[in-house]
């Protein structure tokens, strides 16, 4: 680990959905630093999305705390939690990008958490922001596209457009809810090694949910393993043995 | 029996049921047109057409399609931010008496609105076009509401998640994905607001309609028949730009 300042903390952790009777987090607790890539692996339904979630404050806490720079979520009103988020840049299996829009459109939104109403209506940006949204977009290698819609895109450049969209919020933490999920092998590591090195570059903390050991152990200085809600398995990539990446994955 | 279960028989005893007697009480019965003759003389006035009212009856026309334009358009301009208030994930606390609101707007036939706003600034195309503008807000409200409710929810969770304020997020996320079907909803309700206009005529509401009623209580078929030539050409044309245009905006 490189640095040890602590930024994203998740303390006793849990969400109880009403539907149903299971906790899809209980009781977890996690701190996070600067500098570290984090994989969080785990099938389908351990929890992994609604840590994630839980992370930004797009999902609350049944019980427990997050917080971050020792801001917990549960004191912070609707405003500053914004604030938050509008320093947490996050991609998504789905891309979630805004259809019929162009590459540079989608970018642009990724600033609207730090701008006024009245400026992302009318679509002012200044020339700041203008060298920053190209910037970002020649970062993930889709210049040529810029005014290209999103939705005629490929899966992986879709995938690169989100990444610049968390881009242009110059954000301190990068989440990634199963970024990779939908794409071929190949593309999935092409993603993963643009993520790392702007993990490098950014010095950020990121935090990736996968469900691929693989890339958890060549891309991750840390792995978080969850099952059935609670966490598994804490430590670096070198400590996953086969018989824990057997029970984390077991029925 | 796979695909059917009893409960269907059911249902379908029950829904011929309904058609027999909707059957009887519109007076339907097949051997009625024994008297088919009668169209055929009254379809034979028409011609020769009265050719040489034509360029009155265009301008005529031309004021029903302004009614029907402003009629519908301006409608879409107040349906969009009401539909945001009357869809379930954006309106809030809202939701519950915007959508009272705007059923009980849409109960009230377009005849009558005419009717109304005819006591309040006098017969001619004015009062019918309001009555087509609040009808069509409340119609374009609720059809446009219900594509918010449909609209892919990521691209919503997308702008959360970048701090951005619930309208911006909202604005953003929602109406570039719906777009093509607003505009889809909105050359519709374009086409219905002229024969809306059309019927609106029968109360004075002015334009081709009013025309076409007091050529026919007048007897006088051949220009009836020009009339009614000039509204389907109308019709056509609005549905073909619509087509054009949706094929446009994808």
């Amino acid at each position: 680990m490189l640095c040890n300042e602590e930024l994203l903390t998740i303390r006793n952790g849990s969400v109880i959905f009403k539907s149903a009777d299971v906790a899809a987090l209980s009781d977890v607790s996690l701190k996070f630093h600067k500098g570290e890539f984090v994989c969080v692996l785990g099938k389908t339904g351990a929890g992994k999305s609604t840590l994630i979630r839980t992370l930004n404050g797009l999902q609350p806490l049944s019980e427990g705390e997050v917080s971050y720079n020792k801001k917990g979520y549960s004191q912070l009103d609707h405003e500053d939690l914004r604030q938050i988020r509008s320093n947490i840049g996050m991609i998504f299996q789905h891309h979630q990008l805004i259809p019929r829009l162009s590459v540079i459109q989608n970018v642009y939104t990724g600033l609207f958490g730090s701008r006024s109403t009245l400026r992302n209506l009318v679509g002012f940006f200044t020339s700041e922001e203008k060298e920053l949204a190209r910037d970002v977009i020649k970062q993930v290698e889709l210049l040529p596209y810029l005014n290209h819609r999103v939705d005629w895109l490929s899966g992986g450049q879709r995938q690169r457009v989100g990444i610049a969209r968390a881009l242009i919020q110059t954000p301190e933490v990068f989440l990634g809810d199963e970024p990779v999920a939908s794409l071929d092998p190949g593309t999935a590591n092409r993603i993963f090694q643009l993520i790392e090195r702007l993990h490098t570059e950014r010095q950020l903390l990121t935090i990736m949910n996968v469900h691929d050991v693989k890339i958890a152990k060549r891309y991750a200085s840390r792995i978080v393993a969850l099952k059935e809600g609670k966490v598994v398995f804490d430590d670096s990539p070198e400590a996953l043995t086969e018989d824990i990446e057997e029970m984390i994955f077991a029925y | 029996m796979v695909w059917f279960k009893w409960k269907h028989l059911f249902i379908f005893i029950v829904v011929i049921g309904f058609m027999v007697w909707s059957a009887r009480v519109t007076e339907f019965d097949i051997r009625k047109f024994s008297q088919f003759n009668n169209m055929v003389d009254f379809l034979s006035n028409w011609f020769p057409l009265n050719t040489s009212i034509i360029p009155k009856m265009l301008e005529a026309s031309l004021v029903t399609l302004g009614m029907a334009f402003l009629g519908s358009f301006a409608g879409l301009l107040v349906a969009l931010p009401i539909s945001l208030l009357a869809a379930k994930n954006t309106a809030g606390r809202f939701y519950g008496i915007v959508r009272i609101m705007l059923s009980f707007v849409r109960s009230i036939p377009e005849i009558v609105l005419g009717l109304m706003f005819l006591t309040v600034v006098g017969p001619g195309p004015f009062a019918a076009t309001i009555a087509i503008i609040v009808h069509n807000a409340s119609v374009l409200s609720k059809l446009i509401a219900e594509l918010i409710e449909a609209a892919d929810k990521g691209p919503q969770e997308a702008m959360n998640a970048v701090g951005a304020r619930s309208l911006t997020g909202a604005l953003f996320s929602i109406f570039p994905q719906i777009w093509p079907n607003v505009l889809s909803h909105f050359f519709y309700r374009f086409e219905v607001a002229i024969r809306t206009s059309l019927i609106l005529g029968l109360v004075g509401g002015g334009g081709i309609g009013q025309q076409l009623f007091v050529h026919f209580k007048t007897f006088q078929y051949s220009t009836v028949a020009v009339d009614v030539f000039i509204i389907m050409f109308i019709v056509i044309a609005v549905d073909f730009l619509g087509s054009r245009v949706r094929q446009y905006v994808m």
